[in-house]
């Protein structure tokens, strides 16, 4: 298990230097960001002093050398726009997007395990041909359709919710389904699927036999579906957070997401930069804390160190 | 008579959707009659002959439209006028020279929309060709060689898989300023590690047939077995994935022309014309919905039929899969 963990841990750090270096060469290769920075008709004094101060005068090995040393210690810069650290304004919209994630998650996972679960016990049935249709329709509709859609049929029309802005629990249930949908939809299959499948097992067979309560026989079918459950799971919270871009921006939600956006339209590189990072991040943190919950969960991914594969 | 039959249910799977007319349910009258067996496997060849006619329907449509857009669109998607903005679709209180509506410059909807759809389709298109063709290479080499190369490969993958899709496109076309190329190659970027790791599972799995093994045996090249072999056998579940993958491309191009980062304006797409029309039913006591509701409605129908297609591949491809 400590070798498991220590490999998983080990390779989740790779791919963060691996993102890292990506954001790097790419925000270098998009030409002279002082440039960019400095006023239209700034004299070429001014753009070689911005170029000073932001250490670009180095060579490249070196500003990757700085790049690295100030990531290492969590200093993402300086917003150009705000005049202020990047790490901190990150940290100020950061708990908006959290609340947004952690709610639009629970509404999806809930609904959507739960439909899977419902789907698979009863085949066939009524609650299955509706949670089929609505996995279908909740993969196949865009979020910001769904986010546009539902602002104006609860917002415009009836009126039940603010259309945007944040404050109450109100203004956070719009943009909950808008952003659950998708994880609502996509664990409502695997579910159904996962479940079938332990359900057609001869363990399950045995147990039933034996006279096991159907509450029991749920309990223990869960259990064994529950892997690529939660790796979907993972995956897809992951994802929430850079999915959130669109919805955040839709519903002028004060979170992360409109911040890159912002950063982007005010060419606030360090800013798009930091976002990207932290994000990646946590998506690594999330896949690893899945990985984990294998060992944890399931002896046979424990000794042979591999994960199992989520679809 | 049954192998007359059977011979025509197998006629009609093989031929193309306009040849039965009747439809997935018009089997023979007289199929309650046969026994049991018979009756089983004939309802298995029923279900298996239902085709996805809504999807190939919707789809058909998409790529015709996105084909010969220009010539079917009835004006100039980018003629503004002003005195005609914002009317209303026909069956709405509008007239039938603009049957779905007017945009807030007077642009005609349904021509946007027709304009709109070719972007769309060649986006899409571009994507899933690009990334399919790198992905499978990957899997394949990964997948035959095995080893070392297969080992790097993979974790390139997954670190690949590991990139936030969405905010990479974003930050990248962010930088590099949007056009329609770069959204291609951004999007094939991150989609190409799915069709590495499903395609070289495929690989793995049919490498070890006795068939590819005999065909090594009696000296086929590697190529040769490449060609011959594995190609041919991993073709079903690259439909499938294309299938899928091309509803995924569909929503990404859309989510980055929604954020003004995709094909630039005044080019027309979903995407970009949906975000605009959101100005105009937040403000006005009536509001014009379908600025909206009918780019909206085009991505999910677009997109709900790639998905339906790629199910019905999907099940009709593998007979382990049970519904």
């Amino acid at each position: 298990m400590l070798r498991y963990t220590t490999v998983r841990l080990l390779q989740a750090i790779l791919v963060l230097w691996v993102v890292a270096t990506v954001v790097f060469v790419l925000s270098r290769a998009s030409g002279n960001i002082a440039e960019l920075i400095a006023p239209p008709d700034a004299p070429p004094e001014t753009v070689e002093l911005i170029k000073q101060n932001l250490g670009l005068d180095k060579s490249v090995w070196a500003q990757y050398w700085d790049y690295m040393t100030d990531l290492a210690r969590g200093d993402l810069g300086e917003s150009f726009a705000y005049r202020k650290d990047v790490a901190g304004l990150i940290g100020d919209a950061l708990p908006d997007s959290i609340l947004l994630g952690i709610s639009a998650f629970t509404f999806g996972a809930v609904f959507g395990i739960g439909i899977g679960v419902l789907s698979a016990m009863k085949q066939g049935g009524l609650i299955d041909s509706f949670g089929k249709g609505l996995a279908l329709a909740g993969q196949s509709v865009p979020s910001f359709t769904l986010a546009i859609l539902l602002i104006l049929v609860f917002a415009v029309r009836l009126g039940w919710f603010p259309p945007f802005g944040t404050g109450t629990l109100k203004h956070l249930i719009l943009p909950s389904i808008a952003l659950g949908a998708y994880p609502l939809a996509s664990l409502a299959r695997l579910t159904r699927s996962a479940v079938l499948e332990v359900l057609q097992k001869d363990h399950t067979l045995f147990e039933r036999a034996k006279g096991v309560s159907a509450w029991t026989l749920l309990v223990h079918t869960l259990r064994n579906a529950s892997l690529p459950i939660i790796t979907l799971a993972g995956i897809q919270l992951g994802q929430l957070f850079s999915g959130a871009v669109i919805v955040e921006t839709i519903f002028a939600w004060p979170g992360v997401g409109q911040m890159v956006i912002q950063g982007i339209n005010s060419r606030d590189y360090n800013v798009v930069q930091g976002v990207v990072l932290v994000n990646t991040a946590i998506f690594v943190a999330l896949l690893f804390l899945v990985d984990v919950s294998y060992g944890l969960l399931d002896p046979r991914v424990r000794r042979t160190g591999r994960g199992v594969d989520g679809n | 008579m049954a192998s007359t039959e059977t011979d025509a249910v197998e006629a009609a799977l093989g031929l193309e959707p306009g040849a039965t007319s009747g439809g997935p349910a018009a089997g023979p009258a007289g199929s309650r009659s046969r026994t049991n067996a018979s009756g089983l496997r004939r309802w298995f060849r029923r279900r298996r002959a239902s085709k996805p006619w809504f999807s190939a329907f919707v789809l058909a449509t998409f790529i015709l439209v996105g084909a010969f857009g220009p010539w079917l669109a009835p004006k100039d998607p980018k003629v503004i006028d002003l005195g005609n903005a914002l009317q209303p679709p026909i069956f709405f209180g509008g007239d039938w020279g603009s049957p779905l509506g007017t945009d807030e410059l007077g642009r005609d909807v349904l021509t946007r929309m027709i304009h709109g759809a070719r972007v769309a389709l060649l986006v899409s298109l571009a994507v899933v060709v690009l990334a399919g063709i790198f992905g499978l290479a990957v899997a394949v080499i990964s997948g035959y060689r095995g080893g070392r190369l297969d080992a790097f490969l993979m974790r390139t993958t997954d670190a690949s898989l590991a990139f936030p899709v969405l905010l990479f496109a974003i930050v990248v076309v962010g930088i590099f300023g949007p056009s329609a190329e770069l959204v291609v190659i951004i999007l094939a970027v991150a989609f190409w590690p799915s069709y590495a790791r499903v395609l070289r599972s495929e690989v793995l799995r049919i490498k070890t047939m006795d068939y590819v093994t005999m065909s090594s045996a009696m000296g086929g090249s590697s190529w040769w077995v490449i060609r011959r072999h594995i190609l041919p056998n991993i073709l079903p579940t690259l439909l499938v994935l294309v299938s899928l993958q091309l509803g995924l491309a569909i929503i990404a191009e859309g989510s980055l022309s929604f954020l003004g980062l995709g094909v630039p304006p005044p080019a027309p797409s979903w995407g970009g014309m949906l975000s605009d029309g959101r100005k105009y039913f937040m403000i006005e006591t009536d509001p014009a919905w379908w600025l909206a509701v009918v780019p909206g409605a085009a991505l999910s129908l677009t997109v709900l039929a790639t998905n339906l297609m790629g199910d019905w591949l999907r099940v009709n491809n593998d007979p382990t899969t049970k519904r």
